[in-house]
């Protein structure tokens, strides 16, 4: 009784905001650009060996989002693999927020690739909510075409509807139809669009979390709709808020998360400086600082900022402001990823004429932080505080590509099994995606233990055999004479104690250009040093040691 | 005779016999170490030196069980440390840092900024001899820090003495690899006597340790149940990767 209570004066006196969605899908591929065979070449972007995004004729292939890297090139060799660059896919996709921008005020970036905005104002201006969504989709294209191609990857979608939720699955189904959709306004006309659609949209589009919809799906609500019919107070009694949540959305009412409010006036933070800037390191570093300020006074009220304001202005008066917007709150490294963005953004496509003056981060929607986006267990130590402090102290003393963090990326050599990574770069207290190790072992790979010491750029050495003469393996797999001695860099001569291989690789052997044969030696030398060697055309190297 | 009785009784109650004060001033080591550190800890604040021909995989031992109880570990002048090698030694990759040096090298001011950073912001700090370019004022400086922060410095001796004076020293000599043949076999294991010695060690202590195991783990070697587990030579034709090396993919 209580709950229909609340139900009541909430939905009265919120009401849902009509909202504008412009989405592309796959927007990695676009952008990373064409290249010279065509919009037909298969292409997928990969990030810690798995396809994050794909074309059209990649996925004609069989390649869907989530394979590995090795899935992807058995079901399609031709694949053009790109390395995935939230950055860059940032760049780019600031072209076309800059000419949204200029159409219809308030644009708010949810992530590259889609972007939101009010849609009431300029549909009355431009004559109705299907010319609106034309005249934008028109823009947004025109302003792609040029340097890219959204041929690879279809068209890209415009959605109006009430709400982020319907607003965004209509521009989903405007791509796929490669025209505009509007739904009608009102809570009624939203509902029963959504209706018969699947509950998956609920993680593909509102970013709900799998296992909850997997569990809709096990206990038999399948469709939006048949979530919608059930009592709003079961659902918070079995589901919790994130179960009002889905309900509440999927019944075509507001898409803010319960507890979700404009903050006070005053919570902003901003950074005047006397002498303007003019290098984006500094001003990240800058928004770092800003950024945890903001965070901690966040989260001393318990509240986590959904919704931020990013400003920048120059002395001369030039200014660059942009919406950013994440469902599950913006963590402080968060922020800084998204003021890096903007700011390489801005510099690239405007010609800034002096130092940056002011930098402002206001964060417009807040909600009650209830630990959505960190698990029970993935709380936050002292320790982990001190090591985030120092990571940020060490790239402003030794330099931002000098701190490094490991990332998975799987492979067969030593020196491809964890890469090294600007620690900038990385969110260091939510790892899980960085060190997600391919779930099987690498064909070929070594086995444990690893080398202690793994050589790269790899080192020159000679393995000579008792008659001094240099060792050779050939084409299959035989070696010519035991070694019995190895050259190392520093030109010492070690004897051999024992050694075995050889273990033959055979890299890519469809692709001419990078096929790369090569087989790896194990070799203990008397003084007790045991060396990972390999041979590639004749000529041997240290690769890593054992020590 | 009672009144000691009691004041026993209360001091254990109190946790002081147990060591449960003691500990907030140690760090836990992997119970590979116990027969070298008792309790297998080290105390916060010193400098532990890793020598001899197992020097890396030692220090990155040495580090794994304070990064598994917690603690983040940051790794300087040590730009070649193998990062699979010392994730199987137990080191954990989500809280580990590396400082790697510009190619036109850090003047020693840099180092002391550096350095000190990471004593600040890591419990443990592992150096290699690319960090023993430190000149010795400087060490004594960051030493002095390093006590009053509580975080440990592990050092990888390199072709130079390093400039950290050593609180412990441990050395691994007669390291012997199991498992490669003529030809044939794979590295299965090493066994190693390691050596502890240092200031507040009034005798050397000795232990045997597999330094890794077949597994890539560190484990104390008893001569009576090594074969069982820590064998190299448990099942070495499922070990050879040469049965399943050849397989053409990407």
């Amino acid at each position: 009784m209580a709950a229909d209570g609340i139900a009541h004066v909430s939905s009265s006196r919120t009401h849902v905001p009509r909202l504008g969605v412009l989405w592309c899908p796959h927007w990695p591929v676009v952008a990373a650009g064409p290249s010279a065979a065509g919009a037909g070449e298969p292409v997928a972007v990969l990030h810690a060996n798995r396809v994050v995004a794909h074309s059209s004729a990649a996925a004609a292939d069989g390649i869907a989002v989530g394979q590995r890297r090795r899935d992807a090139q058995a079901r399609c060799p031709s694949v053009r693999i790109e390395q995935h660059d939230p950055a860059r896919d940032a760049r780019v996709f600031e072209q076309v927020v800059h000419a949204v921008a200029a159409m219809v005020p308030r644009v708010e970036v949810t992530e590259p690739g889609t972007l939101t905005f009010m849609s009431r104002g300029p549909s009355r201006y431009f004559g109705g909510d299907a010319a609106m969504a034309a005249r934008v989709a028109q823009l947004a294209t025109d302003t792609i075409t040029p340097q890219r191609s959204l041929a690879a990857v279809g068209s890209l979608g415009i959605g109006v509807a009430d709400g982020r939720f319907a607003a965004g699955i209509a521009a989903r189904r405007a791509a796929r139809l490669s025209a505009p959709v509007v739904i009608e306004p009102g809570q009624q006309a939203t509902a029963d669009f959504l209706a018969p659609l699947p509950v998956r949209l609920l993680t593909v589009v509102a970013g709900v979390a799998p296992e909850f919809v997997h569990l809709l799906d096990r206990l038999g609500v399948h469709h939006l709709g048949s979530l919608a019919a059930l009592p709003e107070a079961d659902v918070l009694a079995r589901f919790g808020p994130l179960g009002v949540f889905a309900h509440r959305i999927a019944a075509g009412g507001d898409h803010r998360l319960p507890g979700t409010h404009d903050p006070p006036a005053g919570l902003q933070v901003q950074r005047v400086f006397d002498q303007p800037v003019h290098h984006s390191d500094a001003l990240v570093f800058v928004a770092r600082q800003l950024a945890e300020e903001l965070v901690g006074v966040l989260a001393a009220g318990g509240r986590v900022c959904t919704r931020l304001v990013v400003t920048a202005e120059t002395e001369h008066g030039e200014q660059s402001e942009r919406v950013w917007y994440r469902s599950t709150g913006l963590s402080a490294a968060a922020m800084v990823e998204r003021v890096r963005w903007q700011l390489d953004a801005w510099a690239q496509h405007d010609s800034i004429t002096a130092g940056v003056a002011l930098l402002r981060l206001d964060p417009v929607e807040v909600r009650s932080d209830e630990g959505v986006q960190l698990g029970l267990w993935g709380g936050r130590t002292q320790a982990d505080e001190w090591a985030v402090r120092a990571v940020a102290r060490l790239a402003a003393v030794a330099g931002e590509q000098q701190v490094l963090v490991p990332a998975a990326q799987g492979g067969r050599q030593p020196h491809d099994a964890y890469a090294w990574v600007p620690a900038v770069t990385a969110d260091l207290l939510e790892p899980a995606e960085r060190l997600a190790v391919p779930a099987t072992p690498w064909p070929g790979r070594l086995p444990s233990p690893s080398p202690a010491v793994v050589h790269r750029p790899l080192r020159p050495v000679s393995v000579l055999d008792l008659t001094g003469t240099t060792v050779k393996v050939t084409g299959r797999g035989v070696v010519s004479a035991s070694p019995a001695a190895v050259q190392l860099p520093d030109g010492a001569l070690e004897p051999v104690e024992s050694w075995a291989g050889p273990w033959p690789v055979e890299e890519r052997w469809w692709d001419a250009a990078r096929h790369r044969r090569l087989a790896r030696f194990q070799v203990l030398t008397r003084s007790g040093r045991l060396l990972l060697l390999t041979v590639e055309r004749g000529q041997w190297w240290l690769a890593a040691e054992y020590c | 005779m009672s009144s000691r009785v009691t004041n026993l009784a209360e001091l254990a109650g109190s946790g002081l016999l147990t060591g449960a004060a003691a500990q907030q001033r140690t760090m836990p080591v992997l119970p590979a170490f116990a027969e070298l550190l008792p309790q297998a800890v080290v105390q916060r604040g010193s400098v532990v030196e890793c020598a001899g021909s197992a020097a890396v995989s030692l220090a990155l031992a040495l580090a794994a069980g304070p990064s598994l109880a917690g603690a983040w570990v940051g790794v300087a002048g040590l730009p070649e440390m193998g990062v699979a090698a010392a994730v199987e030694l137990g080191v954990v990759p989500e809280r580990l840092v590396m400082v790697a040096e510009p190619a036109q090298r850090f003047n020693d001011a840099q180092w002391a900024d550096v350095l000190a950073a990471m004593i600040d912001g890591f419990d443990v700090v592992l150096l290699g001899p690319g960090a023993h370019v430190v000149r010795a004022g400087t060490a004594r400086r960051l030493a002095a820090r390093l006590h009053a922060r509580g975080a440990v410095i592990v050092t990888v001796e390199g072709a130079t003495p390093g400039p950290f004076g050593a609180d412990l020293r441990f050395e691994a000599t007669g390291a012997a690899w199991q498992g490669l043949g003529d030809g044939h076999g794979v590295a299965g294991g090493r066994r190693a006597h390691v050596q502890l010695s240092g200031r507040r060690v009034p005798r050397p202590r000795r232990a045997e340790l597999w330094l890794p195991t077949a597994d890539g783990l560190v484990e104390a070697a008893t001569s009576f149940s090594d074969t069982s587990t820590a064998s190299p030579f448990n099942t070495p034709s499922f070990k050879d990767p040469a049965a399943v090396a050849w397989q053409p993919t990407g």
